[in-house]
């Protein structure tokens, strides 16, 4: 049906008939309902939070830019803003080095064990984040299994709770599938007759993986990333609690900010900047995956 | 993989979407029946304790339904300020600080003290300002693992010790924990809350013997239940509520005193069920529920004159209620007009 409905001659029909007065089914009266939810439950609240970050004080008598150009005069804001960022870049890094050889594994699999792997990489889903942070406490604190092992083994300990490299294991671990699925979806559409082709070109197996592999996958793997990295910068909960007081992510300095101070308009403008740079971020990784998309159709 | 999408299937998952979304109504119907009353409560210890033995005093006194919803003072605050037309709760609980800023939003009722059945028999200093009275003096000090530290501790300056390299946990300054945390070790060193400048300078030498900073208060409880940390700033009836199930926690009072935080209730504006919120009002005030209260394991202090101070307060006190009001007071006006930058401070100084 749906193959029916995108030829051309269906479409002109619809148009015809909109354009005699009828009310008639045309794509943009079917996008309507969800266009008008987004509308007032998405961009009317932002609206207003960019209106509230505008106010010069807490009692809005005062219009202007001034919480924006606090934000940019203090250090500290723009190093809990960079600091974030840079925590989703690591967290998108790790989970495309997991995620690979996973699909891969998964592609390579005979069909039998496919939905046991399928359900494995699912499993963490079914729990909620909240839950897997606590695991993570429990893993990685100082009476925890990591520590308590690498204790009876003679070695030092890690450490790894409230620190950066435990947020990003923690925040790896739970987006994981995120970025699974998508490379799952690419790798098993690939041409299996490239690979052997390139094999019987001379290339062994890990040219073999960045010169096919990696370009015809690399659409999935920016949608992926995408995914990961806007997941992992407004993680609220397990930046809090894994990272712990001392790591500061901009989540939980708004937090601070709003309920904790009761500042609306600063918190609302460092809302506003974890949004710009979110957007900033998106639109750089949706034109690499559009330029990675042209790449292969070529 | 492809999924068949028809009419038919289509009508038929929706119908059973509406059917499954009747049932929770269906099961709970029961709560149309007497009339319901939902209580704001602090998570943790507070919920616990409300839950076993305030809940079950109001449920039986009233015939209504209580529920609880645990949730902290300021997050009360910013949920009743975002609907106040139809508030999430009832009655809310909120420590001095919060409450006195949360005044001017105009969002509680004026307290009927006329009509209420246990005002009158709390103490002086307790008693219903205007908008609702203090249900319970929560007491600040020092809590400690008695099997990793040797010697109690005396004072707010003991964290500083070589000794606890790695072992001190602090709540974050958001916090009336935090706050308190701030102004008394300002106060050591010389300033208080209109200076805090010597508590941020004196906290830039504690950053080696900081273990952790908790997210919310209630979590120190945990750090100290896992031995993440070995000595913090807490509550005294959280940290004899863990101790119950186990911990190794013991707490005691600092040389320059415990500081009191008055911890209040009140019936929020617009709400559907005033008579019974000032019911839960009262039964939280009213001798019998703070007699047990004050026992184990929850031993939240009393403001109910007729209900004694058991053992465990009075020692840890030091007396009765006229040594419990020697203890310090925070200014909360002066350290609400100053809180954002509070915030700021801390965030810069202990963020690694």
């Amino acid at each position: 049906m749906a193959a029916f409905a995108s030829t051309p001659g269906f479409v002109a029909a619809l148009h015809s008939a909109a354009r005699r007065r009828r009310w008639a089914l045309t794509e943009r009266s079917l996008a309507a309902p969800l266009g008008l939810f987004y509308l007032v439950f998405l961009f009317a609240p932002l609206a207003a939070l960019f209106v509230v970050s505008l106010s010069a004080d807490r009692t809005f008598s005062r219009f202007g830019f001034s919480q924006y150009a606090t934000f940019f005069s203090e250090r500290l804001n723009w190093a809990i803003l960079g600091e974030t960022l840079e925590l989703g870049l690591m967290c998108t890094l790790a989970c495309l080095a997991f995620a690979y050889p996973l699909a891969l594994v998964y592609a390579r699999a005979p069909r039998r064990v496919r939905p046991l792997m399928l359900f494995l990489i699912v499993l963490p889903q079914l729990t909620s984040s909240v839950v897997r942070t606590f695991a993570w406490i429990v893993i990685l604190g100082r009476e925890g299994v990591v520590d308590s092992t690498l204790l009876s083994l003679g070695l030092p300990r890690a450490g790894l709770l409230f620190t950066t490299p435990g947020v990003v294991v923690a925040l790896t671990q739970i987006q994981l599938p995120l970025m699974v699925l998508p490379l799952i979806n690419a790798v098993i559409g690939l041409d299996p007759h490239l690979l052997e082709a390139s094999q019987s070109l001379g290339a062994g197996a890990w040219r073999g993986f960045f010169r096919v592999i990696l370009p015809l996958t690399a659409p999935a793997a920016t949608a992926g990333a995408l995914l990961v990295f806007t997941a992992a910068i407004s993680a609220f909960v397990t930046q809090s609690i894994v990272g712990g007081g001392r790591l500061v992510y901009m989540p939980k300095y708004i937090y601070d900010l709003s309920i904790g101070a009761q500042d609306w308009p600063f918190a609302a403008a460092a809302t506003m900047m974890l949004l710009a740079a979110a957007l900033l971020a998106v639109a750089a990784l949706s034109w690499l995956g559009g330029r990675a998309a042209r790449r292969v159709q070529r | 993989m492809s999924i068949k999408l028809t009419r038919r299937g289509l009508m038929k998952a929706a119908a059973a979407g509406a059917t499954a979304s009747l049932a929770p109504g269906l099961l709970t119907s029961r709560a149309f029946a007497a009339g319901e009353v939902v209580a704001a409560t602090y998570p943790g210890a507070f919920e616990e304790s409300y839950r076993k033995v305030l809940a079950p005093y109001v449920a039986k006194a009233t015939g209504a339904e209580v529920t609880l919803t645990p949730i902290l003072a300021l997050d009360q605050v910013a949920k009743i300020t975002a609907s106040r037309a139809n508030p999430p709760f009832d009655v809310a609980l909120l420590d001095e600080g919060p409450m006195l800023e949360s005044l001017p939003l105009d969002i509680f009722e004026p307290f009927p003290a006329a009509k209420s059945k246990s005002n009158a028999e709390l103490g002086k200093p307790f008693q219903s300002a205007s908008v609702g009275p203090t249900v319970t003096v929560q007491l600040i000090g020092i809590a400690y693992n008695p099997k990793k530290v040797s010697a109690p501790p005396t004072s707010w300056l003991d964290l500083w010790k070589p000794e606890f390299k790695g072992r001190v946990g602090l709540p974050d300054a958001a916090s009336s924990l935090g706050t308190v945390f701030l102004t008394e070790v300002a106060k050591l060193k010389g300033g208080g809350e209109k200076n805090i400048a010597p508590a941020f300078e004196a906290l830039k030498d504690l950053l080696p013997n900081i273990g952790a900073i908790a997210p919310n208060p209630g979590a120190l409880g945990t750090l100290l239940q896992q031995g993440q940390i070995d000595i913090a700033p807490f509550y005294f009836n959280n940290t004899l509520l863990i101790a119950a199930k186990g911990v190794d926690v013991a707490f005691t009072r600092p040389e320059s005193g415990l500081v009191l935080v008055r911890t209040s209730m009140h019936i929020v504006k617009n709400t559907k069920a005033p008579d019974l919120a000032l019911a839960y009002i009262d039964g939280a005030t009213s001798a019998e529920v703070q007699q047990q209260l004050q026992a184990a394991p929850y031993y939240l202090v009393p403001t109910n004159v007729n209900a004694k101070f058991s053992d465990e307060i009075a020692n840890v006190v030091g007396g009765g209620p006229d040594a419990l009001l020697k203890n310090p007071i925070p200014d909360w006006p002066t350290i609400n007009a100053a809180r954002t930058d509070w915030v700021k401070q801390f965030t810069a100084i202990v963020r690694k």
